[in-house]
């Protein structure tokens, strides 16, 4: 029975009323298993970010659940519980409005327990952060750094992070990976993060989700999507025009390509199976793996709609 | 009354009022950049000597701490800002209070009265006149207190991403907050009665001089046809009304009044804010409707204050203006209504999204 | 020191690009027999990679033979030798199958001739014995037991 960090069963958020509703997530399961380094992949107004504030009980949902830790976050006294065992940085960076010095130094007195004062030297250090400066006079890349110090130093068994590239330049984003791995994974701990960088996301996460407009299309182990998706160039007769395992079919004059999401060993067999040649066979970068479900599930909208 | 003397005395207060805090303010502006200033030009490293875990000073403080847990601690320690903006309420109210007790003020009622009856009803009608000023800093306390706890503040969502309950961040603020208002209405008004004997000794002890109507007299004058007897208390400048009123005035309850008054207000601000309003809209519709109840309450203030509607101003504990002063047990009113004022704001506050 | 490169988004499963590049290293004699890897965490840290995917790919190698781990801690490539005699011909043949087909596809594909192709193979062996040898001979590195 694996634990799971987070869990969300057919979470539901909506905003406003009537027509104008905004279902910023909608029907969600998702499912974050602990020990696991796990990225949210989505579009901007995906729903990440609403997520992720209900776990951290800033919001609440309009139905359905969700679990840390087997605890609701969106309850007192559970929230008070989950609470203890997250560190946080949010989408927009506004931790606090204080210098990174002091909102290292009042972050620190909330988790004396599991607060670790070498480990806030040290990320200081990688991500050259300059702890003096005044919050005004911060970059959005030193925001980040100073939100990131401040949840990283917590040494929480989860740790959820909110977009937390943004403004980085590559020195410090290879740091921020490098620091992620060494030092918040120990201990069976767990990392969420949400992200557009995808590069970065196929680099350290070992389980996805790819959601999309308020749902997930995708979830699992990294290496299973990865090997399950696949890109056939094919000639021949008789080519299967559909499928399940069919994510989408491209023609044109010369050849067909197929974009294959599950047993594509079983696929090409069948391929030559029945005479056809593949004329190329390619696995799939997890960006190629992204836009491609995207761009289905955004024309699935358009004809139903 | 002299005008120029009445303008001379408002000026007076408005710059022992204003000043200091000014004064206050850019002093610890410029000491925050300086310290800052040194801090960026040596960027020392973060080190754990920085902020070892304060030590309680004392042992009430150490015992005092025990039910609460680290984070609640910490969330605690923060309050003490709240300390030093009351030491600030307690100056401004301290100077409302004893304004009545200006050589200016003293002399605009009827100088053919004695001394002591001239500053004491003095000093009873400018402490109970200043209601609607007292409600601007009480408001300006609720909006500090609720800044915090409101969806758009970073620290508020700081501080709501820690393991700490919604309902202690909402009491222990607002709490604090409050405690700080009704305790600098205490402390100015002991400090006010204080400056009262050094200036003038007790002269609630020596206000009838001999040349008061009895009451045989105005019991008398009541029976008779012809003017009303308050118009005749009115003619002969203020005199024997100075006298009843100021016989009648209860201070204990007038300083009481202003306190369930003012924590009344500052409830009902409290309780506005934390309505479930969506944010941008809110903060328009927030200062709008506060504007409007703050107006709505001044006219309140004059309307009862004019003796329109006494009945009302006795229920409410509402006491603005030197007279007979409502029984002690109506102080409930205002009390039980805060509590339950704040507790729906409470609610309101639990259930919002951060 | 291990000099890993590793592409997340090549398509390669990145616990199979590890034990390649480790079986190639051992190939043409980087690694000798005895030489100690660093930990899964240090290797997980250096790529900026999971650690669960370096420590699946030091498992399927330390089930294959190739590397050991020590109770107390450390991992250390494996006697060559004694590793590779203790596979059958029917897992050696296993393991190789699926690299031959490869082969053969991309080969048929640009219509290269068995006879080239079996020449290519010649000379990438041959490549790989000359390194050996060039080690084995370097004065500074002491012979091992793996080298033949």
């Amino acid at each position: 029975m694996t634990a799971f960090a987070i869990q969300t069963r057919t979470l539901v958020k909506t905003f406003g009323l009537g027509r104008k509703q905004i279902r910023a997530v909608d029907g969600l399961s998702l499912n974050v298993p602990e020990g696991s380094i796990y990225g949210l992949l989505g579009r901007n107004s995906a729903g990440k970010t609403t997520t992720i504030r209900m776990a951290m009980g800033l919001a609440r949902p309009t139905s359905g659940t969700i679990d840390v830790f087997g605890l609701n976050p969106t309850r007192d006294p559970e929230r008070v519980s989950v609470l203890r065992q997250v560190g946080y940085v949010p989408e927009d960076k506004m931790l606090a409005s204080l210098s990174p010095r002091k909102l290292l130094e009042l972050n620190r007195s909330f988790y004396p327990g599991t607060w670790s004062d070498d480990l806030a030297r040290k990320v200081v250090k990688r991500l050259e952060l300059p702890l003096d400066t005044s919050y005004m006079k911060l970059s959005l890349g030193d925001k980040t750094k100073s939100a990131l110090a401040a949840a990283i130093a917590q040494r929480s068994k989860l740790l959820i992070l909110d977009e937390p590239t943004t403004g980085l330049d590559p020195i410090a984003l290879d740091e921020l990976l490098r620091l992620l791995v060494e030092d918040c994974t120990a201990e069976g701990r767990t990392i969420f993060l949400s992200s557009h960088q995808l590069a970065e996301i196929e680099q350290i996460a070992d389980h996805i989700g790819i959601m999309d407009r308020g749902r997930i299309l995708l979830e699992g182990p990294l290496d299973d999507i990865r090997a399950n998706f696949h890109r056939f160039t094919v000639t021949g007769a008789s080519l299967p025009a559909g499928g399940t395992a069919i994510l989408s079919t491209t023609r044109d004059a010369h050849a067909t390509q197929y974009i294959i999401q599950r047993d594509p060993e079983l696929f090409s067999h069948e391929l030559t199976r029945n005479g056809a040649t593949i004329l190329d066979s390619t696995p799939m970068s997890l960006n190629e793996i992204f836009l491609e479900l995207c761009r289905t599930a955004e024309s699935r909208e358009e004809v139903s709609a | 009354m002299n005008r120029s003397a009445s303008l001379h005395a408002i000026l007076i207060v408005s710059a022992l009022t204003i000043l200091p805090p000014i004064l206050f303010g850019i002093w610890f502006v410029i000491r925050e950049k300086r310290k800052a200033a040194a801090l960026e030009a040596s960027a020392p490293s973060f080190s754990a000597q920085d902020t070892a875990a304060p030590s309680f000073r004392s042992k009430a403080g150490a015992f005092f701490f025990r039910c609460f847990d680290v984070s609640q601690r910490a969330y605690l320690r923060r309050q003490h800002f709240v300390l030093a903006g009351g030491l600030l309420l307690t100056w401004i109210f301290f100077v409302y209070f004893s304004s009545g007790l200006m050589s200016q003020y003293v002399s605009a009622y009827a100088a053919q009265q004695p001394l002591p009856l001239r500053v004491w009803y003095s000093y009873l009608f400018h402490i109970s006149n200043g209601a609607a000023t007292y409600g601007i800093f009480t408001f300006g306390a609720a909006g500090l207190a609720v800044g915090e706890l409101g969806p758009a503040s970073a620290i508020g969502r700081f501080l709501r991403t820690r393991p700490l309950s919604r309902s202690f961040l909402f009491w222990i603020r607002v709490g604090s907050v409050l405690s700080t208002v009704i305790f600098s209405l205490v402390l100015a008004a002991g400090a006010s009665f204080i400056l009262l004997l050094m200036l003038y000794g007790p002269v609630w002890k020596h206000l009838n001089n001999g040349t008061q109507p009895t009451a045989a007299f105005i019991a008398n004058a009541r029976s008779q046809p012809g003017p009303s007897v308050d118009d005749i208390l009115e003619s002969s400048r203020f005199g024997a009304g100075h006298f009843a009123w100021a016989l009648q005035t209860s201070i204990p309850r007038l300083f009481l009044s202003i306190i369930t008054t003012q924590s009344f207000f500052f409830s009902l601000v409290i309780l506005l804010a934390m309505l479930p309003i969506r944010s941008g809209r809110k903060k328009v519709t927030f200062v709008a409707v506060s504007v409007y109840v703050f107006f709505m309450l001044y006219i309140i203030y004059i309307v009862v204050g004019s003796g329109v509607s006494p009945d009302l101003a006795r229920i409410c504990f509402f006491y603005v203006r030197p007279g007979p002063p409502p029984p002690y047990i109506f102080a409930l009113v205002p009390i039980v209504g805060s509590a339950a004022l704040l507790g729906l704001a409470s609610n309101f506050s639990n259930r919002n999204d951060g | 020191m291990l000099f890993l490169r590793i592409s997340a988004s090549s398509g390669v499963p990145v616990h199979l690009q590890i034990e390649q590049q480790i079986k190639q290293s051992i190939a043409s004699g980087v690694l000798c027999a005895g030489d100690s890897l660093p930990s899964t965490r240090r290797t997980a840290a250096d790529l900026r990679i999971n650690p669960n995917t370096v420590a699946r790919a030091f498992q399927n190698l330390e089930r294959e033979g190739i590397i050991r781990t020590v109770p107390g801690g450390g991992t250390y490539v494996a006697n060559f030798a004694a590793s590779g005699a203790g596979l059958l011909k029917t897992e050696k043949i296993r393991r190789l199958r699926p690299l031959v087909d490869q082969i053969a596809v991309e080969a048929s594909q640009l219509r290269f001739s068995s006879e080239d192709l079996h020449k290519l193979l010649d000379t990438a062996l041959l490549e790989l014995e000359k390194a050996r040898r060039v080690r084995k001979s370097d004065p500074r590195i002491e012979p091992q037991e793996g080298d033949r």
